[in-house]
């Protein structure tokens, strides 16, 4: 570590505070902060913990359906593994499962921190952990069985649902009382994007079912609620978190605030302004009224507003700072996350292009594009968060660097090159399909090399998760010998009790 | 026809419901929690405003930093085998 930058050593509070008055502030903060952190112990953990769970059998799902693409008769004996119920599997077990878990997660740790609080009725996101989890279990064993509904994002039969709609009821009623026990003279702009995600999320996933499964409306109007639902489901529930992580979690790291407090205010009011307009950009040359999806293109252009005011932001609070890449894992997983939001979100919406759209919709361009956004800024983001937070609640340091250094490389060149493939591999595939001489089995050939790309990226990405899987399990059984810590994880005693 | 027109035309044409019970209740809660998130953006806006959130940005960023965190502080680094 160059001597340009300071890093607070734990072992050695004394060296950064002289004079007594100073000494008992800096005690107060630490151990305020020591609470606060194991408060949130529990609950954080049990989050994390099926939130990995979920993301190993994501995985594992996805790389049946990814070779399957290529190799039609992989696993072809076994009729709960076609290739349309394992792709909705790994769906609902990677957004549900491990996205909206993990982010939960992070959610609770960063609330209870930002609002200086301790963590209230513990038990309300407990309780929703355990319905959370029991639902998408029964939905993806639905699935699996033969029940998917065959709606995008809402694949999960309707006797899974109610569980998952409740234990969301439960996390954003525990958002609402946190906020009243807050302790903070502000909120930081982290609180606004993770409370509009918790407070929202709830209603657009009761909406979507009410509309489609309890009392369906007809025709086309099903496809609309659809899309409105799926798009906000990214836009105002995994962007707002993932969001809200990069704007605590980069100035935090580095030790310097967010290079313009006015720009990320800006980005959150328009993206809540814009996104919930977005969905219809799904449904370009569908059969609903033309205005609508004008409408959603002009707002997903829009989006330049909240997206290059945040990619600015994030860019300026680095500069200068880009050094520390090197030396900070969670930094490193966090600022790759907010790249990618910035391409993520830019590529998004040249797709609400008409013109770009006819030769993209219904290729693996498009599935390119959500593994951009879902997995390298939204995935990543929650990596960068645990690889923060887990050692504040565990008291142990992470046990391996090599470890991390596999994680982030394999699944950083995974999803790129993933998403890579997908890109060039549906270009070709749309702008073939475009072209009526050529036969349709000519172009399945084709996109053959790419797809067998994606199962190799697959593989990779599989790798770097079962090691994160290893050392979340050696996180949390303490193995190896106790390290005294980088991440200032000193022991921090309060009248004899160690926190 | 002007955009106006054709609004009032085809409000003419729907068969409003004479009585309460001709409604249906998820009709009704979907506009109520329609306007209830709407109507709660709008008034988190406005209660931002009021509070002084959108003033004073400087303080605000420097939020996130304590006393015994202050800024220039890095917080995260790759663990380190201890040398014995």
């Amino acid at each position: 570590m160059k001597n340009r930058f300071k890093l607070l050593s734990a072992s050695a509070p004394s060296e950064v505070h002289t004079g007594g008055a100073s000494t008992i502030h800096l005690t107060d903060d630490k151990i305020e902060r020591a609470e606060i952190d194991k408060s949130t112990r529990i609950p954080v953990l049990i989050y994390y913990s099926s939130a990995i769970f979920w993301l190993l059998f994501g995985t594992l799902m996805a790389i049946i359906a990814s070779i399957k693409l290529h190799t039609p008769s992989f696993l072809g004996d076994y009729s709960f593994l076609t290739f349309g119920l394992v792709r909705s599997a790994h769906l609902n077990a990677v957004a549900y499962g491990w996205g909206a878990t993990a982010g939960i997660g992070t959610g609770i740790w960063l609330f209870s921190r930002l609002c200086r609080a301790k963590l209230v009725n513990p038990i309300l996101p407990i309780i929703a952990a355990v319905f959370w989890n029991i639902g998408i279990a029964v939905g993806i064993y639905g699935i699996l069985s033969g029940d998917s509904r065959s709606i995008e994002w809402l694949e999960a039969p309707a006797y899974s649902t109610p569980l998952i709609f409740l234990s969301f009821a439960l996390i954003s009623i525990w958002g609402v009382l946190m906020l009243f026990k807050r302790k903070c003279a502000h909120l930081y702009v982290s609180i606004w994007y993770l409370f509009a995600g918790f407070f929202w999320f709830p209603w657009l996933y009761g909406t979507a079912q009410v509309m489609l499964i309890m009392e369906p409306v007809q025709g086309t109007v099903q496809a609309a609620v659809n899309w409105w639902y799926a798009h906000n489901a990214l836009g105002l529930f995994f962007t707002p978190i993932g969001l809200a992580s990069a704007y605590y979690f980069i100035p935090k790291i580095i030790g310097r605030p967010v290079h313009s407090y006015y720009l990320s205010i800006i980005g959150f009011w328009t993206l809540a302004l814009f996104y919930s307009w977005n969905g219809m950009h799904h449904l370009i040359g569908g059969p609903i009224p033309v205005w609508m999806v004008t409408a959603s293109i002009v707002a997903s252009w829009m989006m330049i507003i909240p997206v290059i005011s945040t990619a600015i932001n994030h860019h300026m609070t680095m500069k200068g700072y880009f050094e520390l890449l090197k030396s900070s894992p969670a930094l490193r997983f966090v600022v790759f996350g907010a790249m990618m939001y910035t391409a993520s979100s830019l590529q998004g919406i040249t797709m609400a292009f008409r013109d770009l759209n006819k030769i993209t919709h219904f290729t693996q361009y498009t599935v390119g594009h959500a593994h951009l956004g879902l997995y390298m800024f939204y995935t990543m983001m929650m990596f960068g968060s645990m690889y923060y937070i887990v050692p504040r609640l565990v008291n142990w340091e992470w046990p391996s660097s090599t470890m991390i250094k596999v994680h982030f490389w394999c699944t950083a060149l995974g999803s790129g090159l993933m998403v890579g493939s997908l890109t060039v591999g549906g270009l070709i595939q749309g702008l073939a399909l475009y072209d009526a001489k050529i036969p349709f089995m000519a172009i399945v050939s084709l996109m053959q090399p790419f797809l067998i790309f994606r199962s190799i990226s697959g593989i990779m990405i599989a790798i770097g998760h079962i090691v994160f899987g290893v050392l979340f399990i050696m996180m949390i059984l303490k193995v190896g010998s106790k390290q005294s810590g980088p991440t200032l994880l000193n022991e921090v005693e309060n009248g004899g009790e160690k926190l | 026809m002007s955009f106006i027109t054709i609004i009032a035309t085809s409000l003419k044409q729907v068969e409003w419901p004479t009585s309460i019970n001709d409604v249906n209740p998820f009709f009704i809660v979907i506009i109520g929690g329609m306007l209830f998130f709407g109507a709660s953006a709008l008034w988190a806006f406005y209660w931002a405003a009021k509070k002084g959130h959108f003033e004073n940005f400087q303080r605000q960023s420097e939020e996130i930093f304590a006393k015994d965190e202050p800024i220039g502080t890095v917080t995260d680094q790759f663990p380190v085998k201890k040398k014995k």
